[in-house]
């Protein structure tokens, strides 16, 4: 699949994953790549982006097994983004669907 | 790749963000990378998977929408943030003071201005006596003698208010302590990686979250060393002159009540405002005291 498309959605996918419930960074990373086959390094500094601009937060929780693990978890701001994000590729990806109709039943014609 | 030769490669690349951020992203790749060898990976196809770490490097600069051409433009970039992350540290801190805190903080900049004309004293006296003593010169010596002098004491002064005041906002307003919350502490806790990144041993001591207090040793030496210069200051300049005018003013009402009571003659207008210093002396006074001899301050 095309890099830019993958760059434009995984912000959403990333949202919507930890919309659902908190999760520490290398289970985040694997389920966003169950959606998106994106290189799994990329998906890091993203998550940094998000915290730094307040729209998740994190926290640690002790593990049984190794280290401390740290959670990412959606903030309300967070919440109100995902929704504007969910929104704006509703509406884009109809669009661009519809197009693609129209210029395929035009090839038709 | 080895894990010493990825960590330090990714760094170098990284090197136009802060010791923080930089140790975030690391921490958060090398706890990456334990979790694959945890699911049966080796360290080589761990670090395989990250793909080729200039573009690694891009991607993450990338996100903090800074492409590759501005990160050449290294420095201008670095005192943007910096002064970027200081307006945002100082906003936080500011936002963070209560009402109480503020009227504090307003307070004892009063204080500050107060020691730093306090200090200012001495200076102007003494390079009104360098006109003096260097007035037995011929003509033009003295006064370029005497003007240099007046213009190094300036600059000494001047250094030792920025000191002042560059401390005091750097103890009271920035380095405040405030509360922080429980998880927030947890998480700065995060900030410093626990375990080495590049051999992946936990450090033998986590490193503790900075000290968020302004108690640095030298900042408190230099607010003693203020406050006892401007405690001896005050007790000549402010203190003695209070007690002595307000025993003059007790003594002189106490002549007047009595000459008037003996004698007979309406004073009254005397004695009210004779009664009237007498309690301003005594309330100035009192205060002046509480200040200079008065439980401990808090430096």
């Amino acid at each position: 699949m095309n890099t830019q498309f993958k760059k434009g959605v995984l912000e959403l996918i990333v949202l919507l994953v930890i919309s659902k419930e908190d999760k520490y960074g290398y289970q985040l990373v694997s389920e966003v790549g169950k959606i998106v086959d994106v290189n799994e390094g990329t998906i890091y500094p993203l998550l940094k982006r998000l915290t730094n601009d307040k729209y998740c937060e994190t926290y640690l929780e002790q593990s049984a097994e190794g280290p401390a693990r740290k959670y990412y978890k959606i903030t309300l701001a967070g919440r109100v983004y995902l929704d504007i994000l969910k929104k704006e590729w509703l509406e884009f990806s109809q669009t661009v669907n519809n197009f693609i109709k129209e210029t395929s039943a035009d090839d038709q014609k | 790749m080895t894990r010493n030769e990825f960590f330090s490669k990714l760094e170098a690349r990284l090197n136009i963000l802060n010791q923080q951020e930089r140790n975030d992203i690391l921490n958060e790749y090398a706890s990456h990378i334990e979790f694959k060898m945890q699911d049966g990976k080796t360290e080589e196809e761990a670090i395989a998977d990250f793909g080729d770490v200039d573009a690694l490097a891009e991607e993450i600069l990338s996100a903090y929408h800074i492409d590759s051409e501005t990160a050449w433009n290294k420095n201008g970039e670095y005192y943007i943030k910096k002064s970027v992350s200081f307006i945002n540290h100082a906003t936080e801190r500011l936002l963070s003071f209560s009402l109480g805190d503020v009227a504090k903080v307003i307070v004892e900049f009063f204080i500050v201005l107060f020691v730093i004309v306090l200090i200012g004293v001495p200076f102007t006296m003494i390079s009104d006596e360098v006109v003096y003593l260097f007035g037995f010169m011929p003509s033009p010596i003295d006064d370029a003698v005497s003007s240099i002098t007046k213009l190094a004491l300036d600059l000494v002064n001047l250094i030792i208010a920025f000191v002042i005041i560059y401390s005091f906002v750097k103890t009271r307003i920035l380095n405040r302590r405030v509360e922080i919350p429980a998880d927030r502490t947890a998480d700065s806790s995060f900030d410093q990686p626990n375990f080495d990144v590049h051999t992946g041993k936990p450090l033998k001591k986590a490193r503790q979250p900075r000290e968020k207090s302004g108690d640095n040793t030298f900042g408190k030496l230099l607010a003693n060393i203020f406050v006892w210069t401007l405690k001896i200051m005050m007790f000549i300049v402010v203190w003695l002159p209070a007690v002595l005018l307000t025993i003059c003013a007790i003594v002189i009402t106490v002549l007047l009540t009595l000459l008037m009571f003996t004698k007979g003659i309406g004073l009254w207008g005397l004695c009210i405002i004779g009664i009237g210093s007498c309690i301003m002396g005594i309330g100035f006074t009192a205060w002046t005291t509480n200040i200079l001899f008065g439980g401990k301050h808090h430096g």
